[in-house]
């Protein structure tokens, strides 16, 4: 069977951010938006980990007991967190990262699924994880575990 | 195996189209002939075709010329529940 492949045309990864830095970078916050102007930003990323969580996060908001305005904001914030990701950079957990995934858990580290599943997609395209609020787009603690 | 094809009658004759192969089309005089002659081209036509699947890279790239991560830092500025949400993120990463 025909198998073909094509070379990928976008840029390549060099800076992942987690969801910590995604949410900071959300908010706006200085430091981390500072960073950001600094880099080639095509070579910025999160991943579906990230874009998981905080679906996950917005649909927990959704599901609470909650008065009529609350659950009004809380589905426009649904909405606005499923805009802002049609624009960003998403890395998927693709083959690749699911090889590097089973190396992982072949080593029985002691890294909650969430954590392990990132650190494949990360691996899985050489690049650097950017978390733990770090300041500036380097390898922090949680990305060297 | 079985091909959808679609008859049309035009000018008092019939035209046989198989609709997943475009290029395949019969005319006759009748529906029974255009049927005959539409399966013999068409077995003629699977016999010297094969169909194969092939995998192209997932697309993770965003719309061209947008700069998101400038473009969308602090629109969730005014969103007092984010910061709450990712405590909840990382203790429910913790708790794995």
């Amino acid at each position: 069977m025909l198998r073909a492949t094509m070379s990928e045309s976008v840029p390549t990864i060099r800076y992942v951010l987690d969801t910590d830095t995604v949410t900071h970078q959300q908010l706006g916050q200085p430091l981390v938006v500072s960073q950001l102007r600094l880099v080639d930003r095509s070579t910025v990323a999160t991943t579906i980990i990230t874009l998981y969580e905080q679906l996950r996060g917005r649909l927990a908001a959704i599901n609470r007991k909650q008065s009529d305005v609350q659950l009004q904001l809380a589905f426009r914030h649904l909405q606005a967190t499923q805009a802002y990701y049609c624009t960003a950079r998403i890395l998927p957990f693709a083959e690749e990262a699911t090889h590097v995934h089973q190396t992982l858990l072949a080593q029985k580290l002691r890294i909650g699924a969430q954590d392990l599943q990132l650190a494949a997609i990360v691996l899985a395209h050489n690049a650097v994880l950017v978390t733990g609020q770090s300041t500036s787009f380097c390898p922090s603690a949680r990305s060297s575990d | 195996m079985r091909y959808p094809v679609q008859i049309e009658q035009q000018n008092g004759h019939y035209r046989a189209s198989v609709l997943t192969v475009p290029t395949l089309t019969k005319t006759a005089a009748s529906r029974a002939d255009v049927l005959r002659l539409i399966q013999e081209a068409l077995l003629e036509h699977v016999k010297r075709t094969e169909i194969v699947y092939i995998d192209i890279p997932t697309i993770d790239a965003p719309p061209a010329g947008v700069d998101h991560w400038l473009a969308t830092a602090g629109s969730f500025a005014d969103d007092p529940t984010l910061l709450p949400m990712l405590e909840e993120i990382y203790a429910a990463r913790d708790d794995e």
